[in-house]
């Protein structure tokens, strides 16, 4: 039990994949100019790297190391196209937008590296939760940067969400303002406030660390991406 | 685990076990593909349908090919249309209502434009819209419609109601806006309309003249 929470824990936050282990980042900035292409894409992303540690998971034991990699491209190759293939036949406008970003799928490193070291060496149930929560943790951070740049770039959230979620969706869109910052919708944009959000992240983890400390000690703890402030913060 | 026991033996070649994953993956794709591709053709006809019929400002409309060369004439005197241009009719339940037509332009700030142009058997203009370009981001992009309004004022000009010198933006003297930082691109959208209307109107001045020469 406590392993399961320990997998989602590091999917959604201890060891993120875009926020943590910066992997994954030319989809995540390409795409995240609206709220809806990040939806889109963090939802294929998710299920795509779950399918794909399901079946490098019952595979396992089967390849051997000459094979296991080619395998596992291979896995993730087949899911991707699949994926894209069905976005064609039904989301198919929103395949015009991300389509180009779906297919690179592929090249992120999010999931080669889930299924290599990961899910080729542990259980399907925890295989199956780790490509699970590892999604999720790429999708929320999708999803926030691109809801903070449609509304600082377009002046809007929730627009487009028809192509998700059908006609009805459609009055969703909140308009916050007239115009927006161009630069949020440009890729410099993308960078600024993708580093906003990971200093905000290790801002967070490191008061949480400080939290642990005893009120006398001096030992500074460093982990993968946090740093904490000489002072800890009583 | 279970399901090791009709899992093949763990004997075979590691080359084998590859090669039978890729044929089990190939599998997965083709059928896939096979359930999928007709709807996914359907999707394509569907969305360029609504595309052009957005241009056309219709509700409801057919669209018919046709050979854009017989439209705006053949690629000899064709200055506006690429190659791999594309024409439609279109038509409803009173008749012919227009023809709608690709159009580029080498002339954007940044690569080609490519448009839809859509008129009436008249030459005035039912809409025009552009559905590819690289125009900068922010000032060139602002020929799209979900941007700007701007594409909007074509829609009912024609060669009649506009001389030759109003077909040019403000900057050069003529009827159309510019935006703030950046006059190429809108120059070069004004210029391919004109153009395209310039053509269709000598292509029906050709066809007038040939059948005027083959009734006496």
């Amino acid at each position: 039990m406590s392993q399961l929470r320990q997998i989602s824990l590091d999917g959604l936050w201890y060891r993120n994949p875009a926020l943590v282990q910066l992997l994954g980042l030319c989809p995540l900035l390409a795409v995240s100019n609206t709220l809806a292409n990040s939806l889109g894409l963090g939802i294929v992303t998710l299920l795509v790297l779950t399918c794909s540690n399901l079946l490098v998971s019952s595979l396992r034991g089967w390849l051997d190391n000459s094979t296991r990699l080619p395998a596992q491209i291979l896995v993730i190759a087949t899911f991707v196209t699949c994926a894209d293939i069905l976005l064609q036949g039904f989301f198919y406008e929103l395949h015009q937008r991300i389509g180009l970003f779906v297919a690179l799928i592929v090249t992120n490193c999010t999931l080669l590296a889930r299924a290599e070291s990961f899910a080729s060496r542990q259980p399907l149930r925890f295989a199956a939760l780790d490509g699970l929560m590892m999604g999720l943790g790429f999708l929320l951070v999708l999803v926030l940067l691109g809801a903070v740049r449609e509304a600082l770039g377009q002046g809007t959230v929730f627009a487009d969400m028809q192509l998700l979620f059908g006609e009805s969706a459609r009055a969703w869109k909140i308009t916050l303002g007239d115009s927006g910052l161009l630069l949020a919708i440009l890729p410099p944009g993308a960078f600024i406030t993708f580093g906003c959000l990971i200093a905000l992240r290790n801002w967070i983890d490191g008061r949480r660390l400080a939290s642990q400390l005893p009120d006398d000690s001096s030992i500074v703890p460093v982990t993968g991406a946090t740093t904490l402030p000489q002072t800890a913060e009583k | 685990m279970k399901f090791k026991a009709w899992w093949p033996s763990l004997q075979q070649p590691a080359v084998l076990r590859l090669a039978l994953l890729a044929g089990c993956c190939g599998l997965l794709v083709s059928s896939i593909n096979f359930v999928s591709i007709e709807r996914i053709s359907n999707n394509q006809r569907a969305y360029q349908n609504q595309q052009l019929l957005a241009v056309t400002g219709l509700a409801q409309a057919t669209l018919t090919a046709r050979d854009p060369a017989t439209l705006i004439g053949g690629p000899a005197v064709q200055t506006s249309g690429p190659a791999d241009a594309s024409a439609f009719d279109i038509s409803d339940d009173s008749g012919l209502r227009g023809h709608i037509v690709s159009l580029t332009s080498h002339a954007g700030y940044n690569g080609d434009i490519r448009l839809w142009l859509a008129f009436n058997p008249a030459g005035e203009i039912l809409g025009v819209r552009v559905f590819a370009h690289q125009e900068t981001p922010g000032l060139g992009d602002r020929i799209e419609p979900r941007i700007d309004d701007w594409i909007l004022d074509f829609n009912g000009k024609s060669l009649a109601n506009l001389e030759t010198r109003q077909w040019q933006v403000q900057r050069d003297g003529g009827d159309f806006d510019q935006f703030s930082g950046a006059t190429i691109t809108p120059r070069a959208v004004v210029a391919a309309v004109h153009q395209g209307l310039l053509d269709y109107a000598q292509q029906q001045a050709r066809q007038l003249d040939a059948s005027a020469g083959v009734t006496p």
